[in-house]
């Protein structure tokens, strides 16, 4: 039986494949690529999870979890299986499975979705799972201290500074995002803004109105936001609030940066924990939104399966497919973060080894659909108008006349009439140039719904879309520069030990105001930046995630290769080379290509010796300097992260290698077996 | 047939409300107070507004967001 519907299966997903091959040159029905993906996420769940589950891993439903051991009814708690799916889907899904492939489409939607579908099913699932397994038998311990344990101080050191790295990396990239969202955009503006006191009254509201009362809090916040949006057209509409909300990229900027400050000082639960609810209930209900609306539009994919951009030329980045487009993928195929997650808060929530599979696999494989989502409503908007909305108008010649008529001359036929019909109907001035990957995403999210439920609304439905996405990524940009905060205090407590006290405001202000300092600044470069600074900081989040990944599989490997199972630690390494090569090219890229464009090196010396003839506008000449000294730090940070994947790598090899010879290596420190007294059958 | 049906219907919605729950942790208090039947049935466990204020700084001293 599991072997007809294994076939049936393959079957579907070749014909799904092929109906998406043999279609080339005339539009693809999405329905293809979500009969495909299904066939594919099924077969990846049904046979590889749970050959990997019972082989691999030999999970043991009569061993007791760390939640049934250490149950404390707060951090520790054996809890069911669906819960933890929503609990630790939740805590991974963020807004990098929605931008990635957003950006990622410039080559076509074809490599982008067989990036998604093979590298979640074959890789980020398998780490998360693993990594998730992994902690559970080690009583929930961190990546960072696996790492120590079973690479030594090398691998465990890398793990930290590669965390904090990733995080000041990933918090500036996401705050660009924000701000080109908001730029000039008074209706988007007030809303973002308006989402702060939303956040705070519902703070309140939970503290002091009715503590507690968390779901019904939430639920006031979330219609208080679908009034945001609404009351943001009307804010629109109104001369004198408008000028108000009118703002420039460098002034939100300044903005996003005194926010994040505020958020990491005040209380959890006056911003932070308010918000995440929120952001949490508008998450789970546009997925399920957007997913019902897909599948009853069944639009049609109007970007070609390939590009011409394959070449390396593309204007929203530059660089060829290999390595780029798994570099701008990222998040929805393998996320180094989610090994952070699955070695965090979930594992003490695993109730039974059994649930492993469905939470680590299983989660990982919504977030790729959700990528899947977002690769759909990217490519089902007319190609020059994507192109127009995603790209750097400094990349295709100056103003929008020549833009448009270099997109035209690419083939991608659109007009300056035609965006500006476009963006009086979603409400706002210009969707040129609005890098980023939000607004292009808000586009075709409110073509999908505006077209399922009632086109007269595109315009609350773009900015539903813009808000939801900002509540998002200001989400995570609070918990992000929180945890950013715990890090860097831990590590200065070396220096002094006050400066680790959590709750010494001094000590509080200093480190806040450091990681603040620190993402705000390539936010702000980002900013300034006449390519509009995406370009270059996607591509080295990117990078620092896939790095991040690469040391994650790396501590599973040595798992793997210390265990029982040695001869299947391919599972985990075959990832690992390849993330390796991926990583290795993109940065050696990033840092050697003689093409201005591509390599920070060649950017930075291009821009200093056209400052140096005078070649620049003065507007120009004025950052020039700055952006070449941040070309300059880009550089070192991508051979940072290269260096500290390798070392990584090498820490791993060096054990494979010990092992092979049967020399000691670290001993692997699972927790002594326990039966459980949970599980039915097990308790006799 | 309608009964084992509507069962299943059931089923897929108790998931459903559970993976809200988890996603959200809106069921933290009840665990809480669950365990505290369990484990320490004598002691007074605290009221939700306690409850509330001492879990939720604790909550977020890790890394529960991600990209």
């Amino acid at each position: 039986m599991r072997k007809l519907l294994g076939v049936a299966l393959a079957a579907g997903a070749a014909i799904a494949l092929a109906g998406i091959a043999l279609n080339r040159g005339e539009p693809i029905n999405t329905l293809w690529i979500l009969a495909a993906a299904g066939c594919i996420y099924t077969l990846g769940y049904r046979f590889y999870a749970a050959w990997i589950a019972a082989t691999v891993l030999s999970t043991d439903g009569t061993r007791a979890t760390p939640a049934e051991r250490l149950d404390n009814g707060r951090d520790f708690v054996p809890t069911a299986r669906w819960v933890v799916f929503g609990h630790h889907f939740a805590a991974i899904a963020g807004p990098g499975p929605l931008i990635g492939p957003t950006l990622a489409a410039q080559f076509g939607y074809l490599p982008g979705t067989l990036w998604i579908l093979i590298g979640s099913v074959l890789g980020g699932c398998v780490q998360d799972m693993v990594v998730l397994f992994a902690s559970t038998r080690r009583d929930g311990r961190t990546l960072g201290q696996m790492a120590r344990d079973e690479l030594g101080p090398v691998g465990g050191g890398a793990a930290i500074v590669g965390t904090l790295a990733i995080m000041v990396i990933l918090i500036a990239v996401l705050g660009l995002v924000v701000v080109n969202a908001m730029k000039h955009s008074p209706w988007a503006t007030s809303t973002v803004f308006a989402t702060i006191p939303i956040a705070m009254l519902v703070g309140c509201y939970m503290r002091t109105i009715r503590p507690g009362r968390v779901a019904e809090a939430s639920l006031i916040g979330v219609a208080l936001l679908l009034l945001a949006v609404v009351g943001g057209g009307w804010v629109d509409h109104q001369p004198g609030l408008r000028a108000l909300f009118d703002d420039d990229g460098t002034t939100l900027a300044w903005f996003v940066i005194g926010y994040g400050f505020l958020a990491a000082i005040l209380p959890v639960w006056l911003l932070l924990a308010p918000r995440d609810y929120l952001s949490t209930f508008l998450k789970l209900g546009t997925v399920v939104l957007l997913a019902v609306a897909i599948l009853l539009m069944r639009p049609e994919l109007k970007m070609p399966a390939l590009t011409r951009f394959v070449d390396g030329t593309g204007p929203i980045f530059a660089g060829k497919l290999f390595p780029f487009v798994f570099i701008t993928i990222a998040c929805g195929a393998i996320s180094g973060f989610h090994a952070l997650v699955s070695s965090g808060t979930t594992p003490k929530l695993i109730r039974t080894e059994a649930d492993v599979r469905l939470v680590g696999y299983g989660s990982m494989l919504l977030e790729s659909l959700v990528a899947i989502m977002a690769m759909i409503a990217a490519t089902l908007l007319d190609p020059g108008v994507y192109f127009a909305i995603n790209s750097p108008l400094a990349a295709l010649g100056g103003a929008p006349d020549a833009a448009v008529a270099t997109l035209t001359g690419w083939g991608f036929p659109v007009t300056v009439a035609q965006m500006n019909a476009l963006a009086a109907q979603v409400g706002e001035a210009t969707l040129f140039a609005r890098t980023g990957g939000a607004p292009s995403l808000a586009v075709g999210m409110a073509s999908i719904l505006s077209g399922v439920f009632g086109s007269t609304l595109i315009a609350v439905w773009y900015h539903f879309a813009i808000m939801f996405e900002a509540v998002f990524i200001l989400t995570t940009l609070d918990a992000g520069t929180r945890v950013g905060r715990f890090m860097l205090q831990d590590a200065l407590s070396h220096l002094w030990a006050p400066l680790g006290r959590t709750s010494w405001y001094p000590s509080v202000i200093l480190s806040s105001g450091l990681v603040v300092a620190a993402w705000g600044y390539f936010l702000y470069v980002g900013v300034i930046d006449p390519y509009g600074g995406i370009n270059i900081l996607w591509p080295l989040f990117g990078i620092s995630n896939q790095m991040l990944a690469g040391i994650a599989l790396a501590v599973v490997t040595a798992i793997l290769l210390k265990g029982r199972s040695a001869r299947h630690a391919w599972i985990s390494a075959v990832p690992l080379a390849w993330l390796a090569i991926v990583t290795t090219v993109a940065a050696w890229e990033k840092l050697f290509s003689a093409s201005p464009k591509i390599g920070f090196f060649a950017g930075a010396a291009d821009l200093a010796a056209k400052l140096a003839a005078g070649a620049l506008p003065p507007d120009k000449a004025a950052v020039a300097g700055k952006l070449i000294f941040n070309q300059r730090l880009d550089a070192a940070l991508t051979a940072f992260f290269l260096l500290v994947l390798w070392a990584v790598i090498v820490d791993m090899l060096r054990i494979a290698w010990r092992r092979l010879r049967g020399a000691s290596v670290p001993a692997s420190p699972e927790a002594a077996y326990q039966r459980s007294r949970l599980v039915e059958g097990a308790g006799a | 047939m309608p009964s084992e049906l509507s069962r299943r219907l059931r089923a897929v919605r108790a998931a459903l409300g559970d993976v809200i729950r988890g996603a959200a942790g809106t069921d933290a208090y009840a665990h809480y107070l669950a365990h505290q039947q369990r484990h320490h049935p004598h002691a007074a466990p605290w009221s939700r507004a306690e409850f509330f204020r001492h879990d939720l700084a604790a909550r977020w001293e890790g890394i529960r967001r991600c990209c």
